[in-house]
């Protein structure tokens, strides 16, 4: 029990700093681990892994808020309001509550896990290629909710997205697109590589011009949020932690897009922030980051009920279980129901654990933005070029996150938003094969449409679709 | 030149950019259909000509709108600049990548940390400078090559 607590210990605090690094992913924290728990008990291995996939996931958000850069993908749709909020001096304060937002996302997805995992693992089950492509779409329908001002723009971002996601080999036919010939462009252009670039290199080159400016004083009295506080912002974190983890449980959408989907979704529940969402609204923080945090029990339920990893970090655990000779899938809750309640254990412990780690350190961990930008400029360029070659170890990876640094900066300057490109990017993939893979399976186009108008659980994303499309038309955001 | 013929001079550029993309899936020679690997990037390439289309639109629209003095008056203020600072740190970071494929990266990270607070003057003496850049440097490979086992180049 000791051992367990400890490993779990290290693994969260470790997850913590590591997830606030851009470049260095959970993922590849985790597949790191792997081959040095080869001889460690199921226990350990296991409490290690979880903690630092927990961490990771959380330690995201310290970046986005602290300096518009987000450590990780899923922490996206946190700079909107994050760092708008850093700027009014609140980093603390903003950090502090996405703690115990993202604790409180990660108990109830631990609590859709141990009670609705097997509901949702058959609902997991329904879900085909036309449904996924229903999702995708809906994620792509975000842009409009991202604070852009022109949707339109934001919607041409998203597509310049999607085509930059199609670069590579055709996962169907392997056949090469925009490849020109290049052996680099062959295995695409890696998603991370190009937010750092976008997010960290260009944010950098847009500051800079205000360089000479005072560092903004951080307000570090009263960080830690009261009751009433809690309570004000707890529907808003129990909704999305609810979409985080139904979200999180399709395999293959991972807490980026349960985040981003949060976020929309109490853009439009909540219409009259004490902020506006997009200028430092702690709504804008709480949703993404509690939903980001619940999208891991929900990644665990198809995980370890039917053995289809919800993200990259699962696929990772499943291998884990069976260098552990623990066998994922439908069986694990006869065969292995001990190892299951283990995990959720440990993912309970993960969470306490992220509470203290996540609350200790603010305040020094805050005056990294009164930090002269003359110093930090050149180490967050550093740092960015230095994560953007550990994701594959190559250094043509640094050259592209450097052009994509030029591009975005030149973009953010014709008032062209960045995030929806990260979006298309993302989603990219899922949308061309289950796109692709829907119509093959239907034989044509016309009977994929009949398909996707006949069938009731297309039907009812179809309508979801079309209100969240709707609800970015330039009327509707005019009328709020 | 105004901020309004920049924005509609850039949104004329990335129309151009939207058919050197359509005559590349043309000239594939791949027939469009779902087995296709080209099919989803045609459906995308004709939704963005839309879209730049309506982005063009906006911005004339805008041209149009805005009286001359208006214009005048608000071009002013909020002119599309490109920061001369953004323009030669851009130099500097493309020489740091030239210089870390030539050497390594402890020696052009140190060059590169040490030339860069040098440009943008903080409070600092060059001696100062020299050990914060050379103390980063070596944190950063010891972070990178023994936590994370990443060979830095």
């Amino acid at each position: 029990m000791i051992e367990m607590l400890i490993f779990t210990a290290l693994g969260t605090c470790a997850g913590v700093y590591i997830g606030a690094i851009p470049g260095i992913s959970v993922t590849m924290a985790v597949s790191l681990l792997i081959s040095l728990t080869y001889s460690w008990s199921t226990t350990s291995a296991m409490a290690v892994m979880i903690g630092v996939y927990v961490g990771g996931v959380y330690g995201g958000s310290r970046s986005a808020i602290m300096l518009n850069i987000p450590g990780a993908p899923a922490s996206i749709a946190t700079t909107f309001d994050g760092y708008p909020l850093a700027k009014k001096g609140l980093a603390s304060q903003a950090i502090a509550l996405s703690t115990i937002m993202s604790v409180i996302g990660g108990f109830i997805g631990i609590l859709f896990l141990l009670f609705g995992a097997r509901a949702i693992s058959d609902f997991a089950i329904l879900v085909g290629s036309k449904e996924y492509f229903l999702v995708s779409l809906m994620g792509i329908t975000l842009v409009g909710s991202i604070g852009i001002k022109s949707p339109c723009k934001g919607f041409l971002m998203a597509c310049i997205g999607i085509c930059i996601g199609c670069i590579g080999i055709d996962p169907i036919t392997s056949n090469e697109r925009f490849t020109f010939g290049d052996m680099y462009l062959k295995s695409g252009i890696n998603y991370i590589v190009a937010m750092i670039g976008l997010f960290s290199i260009s944010e950098v080159l847009f500051q800079l011009s205000s360089v000479k400016e005072k560092p903004i004083k951080q307000n570090v009295e009263n960080i830690k949020p009261n009751f009433q506080q809690i309570m004000k912002y707890l529907p808003c974190c129990i909704r999305s932690s609810c979409i985080g983890t139904i979200i999180g449980a399709l395999p293959g959408s991972g807490g980026e897009i349960s985040a981003l989907i949060a976020y929309d979704v109490e853009k439009k529940f909540n219409k009259n922030p004490k902020t506006p969402f997009g200028e430092g609204a702690f709504e804008g923080i709480v949703a993404p980051e509690s939903a980001n945090n619940a999208a891991i029990g929900g990644a665990l339920i198809p995980a370890l009920l039917l053995g289809i990893p919800g993200d990259t970090v699962t696929a990772i655990i499943i291998g884990a279980l069976q260098i552990q000779g623990i066998k994922a899938g439908p069986t694990i809750m006869s065969s292995s129901y001990d190892i299951f309640i283990m995990i959720v254990m440990l993912l309970v412990i993960a969470n306490i654990f992220l509470l203290i780690f996540g609350l200790t350190g603010i305040k020094v961990f805050s005056k990294l933005v009164e930090v002269p930008k003359q110093i930090l400029f050149p180490c967050v360029l550093v740092i960015s070029i230095v994560g953007a070659y550990s994701v594959n170890n190559n250094f043509i990876d640094v050259v592209t996150t450097v052009i994509f640094g030029i591009f975005g900066y030149i973009f953010r300057k014709f008032e062209y938003p960045v995030s929806p490109l990260v979006l298309g990017m993302i989603l990219s993939q899922t949308i061309d094969t289950n796109f692709r893979r829907a119509i093959m399976e239907y034989g044509s186009i016309y009977d994929f449409l009949i398909a996707i108008f006949t069938e009731p659980l297309s039907i009812i994303l179809v309508i979801i679709f079309f209100v969240m499309l709707f609800m970015q038309s330039p009327s509707t955001n005019k009328n709020k | 030149m105004k901020k309004i013929h920049t924005k509609i001079l850039f949104s004329l550029m990335l129309i151009i950019a939207n058919i050197i993309m359509l005559g590349y899936i043309f000239n594939t020679n791949e027939e469009i259909n779902a087995t296709s690997p080209f099919f989803l990037p045609t459906i995308i390439a004709y939704v963005t000509s839309v879209l730049n289309l309506l982005i063009l639109c906006e911005n004339l629209r805008e041209y149009f709108n805005k009286t001359k003095s208006n214009m005048d008056e608000n071009s002013k203020q909020q002119n599309i600049k490109f920061d001369i600072t953004s323009l030669y740190m851009i130099i500097i970071i493309l020489g740091y990548i030239l210089l870390m494929f030539i050497t390594n990266f402890r020696i052009s990270t140190i060059l590169f940390l040490c030339l860069s607070m040098v440009y943008l003057k903080p409070n600092l003496n060059i001696k100062q400078i020299f050990i914060m850049s050379f103390t980063i440097t070596y944190w950063l490979v010891f972070i990178f090559e023994y936590i994370f086992k990443t060979m830095l180049p």
